[in-house]
């Protein structure tokens, strides 16, 4: 990046709720303010079972990142990382290969500056305040070409973070741009609100989110599959969140669609 | 866990149960543990595999059973157990809830324990909730902490971004005018702890044709050329007293501080600046080349004011500006110090004029023969209280760059015909006035009414009123010629001043009488080119200003138009003009121009 800043600089203004800190209170944390509470608890009312849909969801990253490190894989860049609770990528990663190397990449000022102290003595991972929407913002930073080794493959991580990308800011240009930035053998994991068969609760919170500054935009699992457009998607493609390799069988649940949230990995050929 | 067994009281392995219940019990635990499991499981998000957290608890289950009949009996087991259940993730008070139920509903059934235990159990699980709610409560409150400290961090970043933004040039990222007072400042404050000394010289670049690259080739190619001329300074400039600033879109500025014992290459170091901006760049594969205005300052690093800095370096660009193509001008204190006089003159006039502060002085005009006062010129003073009496001449170049023209040719129209009326009063027949118009007054069409209100206002007859039309205006303006019909309509005498160092030609002479003009007045260089004793001062052309100012008479008065000679300035000049039959003559031999009530009492 050039030394002249063309980004005019995040204003922070906490008495706007923010998706990050809400996703955090849906996984029972406390690291947000009341102002995140007050919303989350409205989602909460139209999505009763949110929190298990978050906990799904979050199952889903850990499944999802150890597959990628039983497929070799060494470093990962974790877009719309959001508040870095308790078993974030880099505690699972580290664990199992002390010397892998997590990037995590979020456009909420807080959530950033959080991942910092969080992150403050770990020289293998590391923060990057991007927009996706600005795919150079994530394509040029400094920190992604300096802790991630780009000629081995990378674990690309956009979990429950695409539906606040609306469709006129063309999510897929970064993730094509990250294709062919990245060495065959990266991966991809994408889960996804689709609002497919809960409509109403669906709409009811896309009302919620409208006034804060991630609306929601659902994509059905046909357009998260065209989001994996050059990418092999590994098995068992395109599925709601808790069928996803499951460890173990009861985890799927009666009705893993009432999730609405799709899931999926692709590796690049 | 670990430092749950070694909190275990000491020779508590002899108070265990006879061994041979142990597998069994080994069998029961499982089952409570893996139950436990189950209903905990979907109340909080944990990170552990289910068969991790089956273990733990496992050996929680383990803890309370042998807590129910160890002797003696240690309640604050169960504390721990609370904290461990919040450490694994299981926090959520849902957790708590089918904790507590599943330890009194089952424990000492799965367990085989005899009711006797049931008080211990009691106590036991007020443990459990105890650690339980102490450990989230301190979670919790750390987590807010950690927000908290987080939000502030955010907060303070965007704020320290949104300042260094101010102070920069979003083009180009180099500092702006604040950018560079700032970083100024903190030089100064070096300079005051006698970290540096030396001069400040700054050079101030003000690029003079972007205005064509942008019009020509677009903004954006300005922008790119911009961009490329900033890289060039701020590769060029990179020494820790260097400074390098973008102030205006064209403008940008090089500054360094020259110690005193590195010789004084700073200047022309610094002009070299002028090179890097007008060397040609390339953009998208078109040369562009600029030109440049350049000022340079220098003073003391100890006494330097950013802000007078930049104004007194922004004064110098712009007289290299006058100067042409790539000049460069040096700040002068002495010059800046006449134009900022001018320029608080032009800024005082439009007061002093309103206020009445500008006096009238009469300069008179006489009949040579007799050396009567047929008339007296007008001319303003302005007794300015800081920079003393401006003169005639420079009131009325301030009014012409000012516009103010017309309203100081109204304002001394009043005042002079007010004098005359009061003169008329006190003499009974007064010389005239004579009161200079501007041009702007003569291509105004409201002018005549606005001569005879004041005439009328003022009690002054027309005949005690001339006028004097300069022809430096455009005589040939048909606005300008039906003024001078419509004052000369009124009554009021029309004389035609400064001839023939204007605009008219000599063909046009012969027309002055039809457009009511009564006379002309011959300004001072006609005998001005005599010489004081009156014998031509060019030796090449004894006798030849004398034959053109006796001709020009002679015109005039086969025209039947009056002819007054100015600037006589000697007796030889007085005989002259006398033996050549002017009509009237004007100039310091006469008399200087005087207030008015030195005037009054010359007239009485």
């Amino acid at each position: 990046m050039g030394v002249v800043p063309e980004w005019v600089p995040d204003t922070v203004d906490l008495s706007k709720p923010s998706a990050a800190r809400m996703y955090d209170y849906y996984l029972g944390g406390a690291h947000n303010f009341a102002v995140d509470r007050a919303l989350a608890s409205k989602v909460l009312e139209v999505f009763p079972d949110g929190q298990l849909i978050a906990q799904a969801n979050r199952a889903f990253l850990h499944r999802a990142v150890r597959f990628m490190l039983d497929q070799g894989v060494r470093q990962f860049l974790d877009i719309g990382s959001g508040i870095p609770t308790v078993g974030n990528v880099h505690e699972i990663a580290q664990q199992a290969e002390p010397t892998a190397r997590v990037l995590y990449v979020d456009h909420d000022p807080v959530a950033v500056a959080h991942s910092e102290l969080l992150l403050a003595d770990n020289p293998s991972a590391a923060v990057v305040q991007a927009d996706l929407r600005r795919p150079a913002e994530i394509l040029e930073a400094r920190e992604l070409h300096e802790l991630l080794d780009l000629s081995e493959p990378v674990g690309v991580l956009m979990i429950a973070v695409l539906h606040f990308v609306g469709h006129e800011d063309r999510p897929e240009v970064l993730i094509d741009r990250l294709r062919d930035m990245l060495v065959p053998g990266s991966f991809l994991a994408i889960s996804h609100g689709t609002g497919e068969g809960r409509a109403a609760a669906a709409s009811e919170l896309k009302e919620i989110y409208r006034s804060t500054a991630t609306p929601v935009t659902y994509r059905t699992r046909a357009q998260v599959r065209d989001l994996f457009d050059g990418w092999d998607v590994v098995e068992p493609g395109v599925v709601w969140v808790p069928q996803w390799r499951p460890d173990w069988p009861d985890e799927v649940g009666e009705d893993p669609a009432s999730t609405v949230v799709a899931a999926a990995v692709g590796r690049k050929p | 866990m670990s430092s749950m067994r070694q909190g275990r009281p000491a020779g508590r392995t002899q108070d265990r149960q006879p061994g041979e219940q142990r597998g069994e019990a080994a069998v029961d635990l499982a089952i409570f543990a893996w139950e436990w499991t189950r209903v905990v499981a979907g109340t909080s998000w944990v990170t552990e595999d289910r068969t991790v957290v089956a273990d733990r608890l496992t050996r929680l289950t383990s803890a309370l059973a042998d807590a129910l009949t160890a002797e003696p009996f240690a309640p604050e087991v169960g504390i721990e157990v609370g904290e461990a259940l919040v450490r694994i993730g299981y926090a959520a008070p849902d957790a708590l809830a089918r904790t507590v139920t599943l330890l009194q509903q089952r424990l000492r059934a799965d367990l085989g324990l005899p009711a006797a235990v049931d008080d211990r159990l009691a106590q036991l699980v007020g443990a459990v909730c105890l650690g339980f709610t102490r450990a989230l409560r301190s979670r919790t409150l750390d987590e807010q902490e950690s927000i908290r400290v987080s939000a502030v961090r955010a907060w303070q970043r965007a704020e320290t971004a949104l300042r260094e933004q101010a102070m920069r040039n979003p083009l180009t990222g180099l500092p702006n005018r604040s950018g560079f007072a700032h970083d100024l400042g903190q030089l100064a404050a070096q300079v005051s702890q006698g970290a540096i000394d030396g001069t400040v010289t700054a050079c101030l670049l003000a690029i003079t044709d972007l205005p064509s690259v942008d019009h020509d080739a677009g903004r954006d190619v300005g922008d790119a050329v911009l961009r490329v001329l900033a890289d060039r300074l701020r590769t060029r400039f990179t020494g820790p007293t260097e400074f390098v600033a973008h102030l205006g879109r064209d403008e940008f500025i090089v500054a360094a501080v020259d110690q005193p014992d590195a010789g004084d290459a700073t200047g022309p170091r610094l002009a070299s600046a002028q090179e890097l901006i007008t060397a040609p760049v390339t953009v998208d594969g078109r040369r562009y080349a600029v030109s440049v205005a350049t000022g340079l300052v220098a003073r003391p690093a100890q006494r330097t004011d950013a802000v007078q800095l930049l104004r007194d370096a922004d004064r110098a660009a712009s007289w290299a500006r006058s100067q042409g193509r790539d000049s460069i001008a040096i700040f002068d204190r002495d010059r800046e110090a006449r134009e900022r006089c001018e320029r608080e003159l032009a800024a005082d006039l439009p007061d002093a004029i309103e206020q009445g502060r500008l006096t009238a002085h009469y300069q008179p005009i006489v009949v040579p023969d007799t050396r009567d006062v047929a008339a007296l010129e007008v001319l303003a003073r302005w007794p300015h209280p800081r920079h003393g009496t401006v003169p005639p001449a420079q009131i009325v170049r301030l009014a012409e760059h000012g516009g103010l023209t017309r309203v100081l040719g109204r304002s001394m129209l009043r005042r002079a015909c007010e004098q005359a009326r009061a003169w008329l009063s006190d003499l009974g027949s007064p010389p005239l006035v004579s009161v200079n118009m501007f041009p702007a007054q003569l291509t105004d069409p409201h002018t005549p009414g606005t001569v005879t209100e004041v005439l009328e206002q003022t009690g002054l007859p027309p005949s005690s009123l001339q006028l004097e039309i300069s022809e430096r205006t455009v005589l040939s303006d048909r606005r300008v010629l039906r003024t001078m019909a419509d004052l000369a309509a009124l009554g009021v005498l029309v004389v035609v001043d400064d001839f023939g160092t204007g605009q008219a030609n000599v063909a046009q002479l012969a027309e002055l009488p039809d457009h009511g003009v009564h006379g002309i007045k011959l300004p001072k260089d006609f005998l001005a080119r005599v010489g004081p004793d009156g014998t031509a001062c060019h030796a090449t052309t004894p006798g030849r200003a004398v034959q053109v100012l006796a001709s020009t008479i002679d015109l005039a008065h086969q025209l039947a138009l009056r002819v007054t000679v100015e600037g006589v300035e000697t007796e030889r000049h007085h005989q002259l003009i006398q033996s050549l039959g002017a009509d009237l003559a004007q100039g310091w031999f006469y008399g200087h121009p005087a207030a008015s009530d030195v005037t009054s009492q010359h007239l009485r």
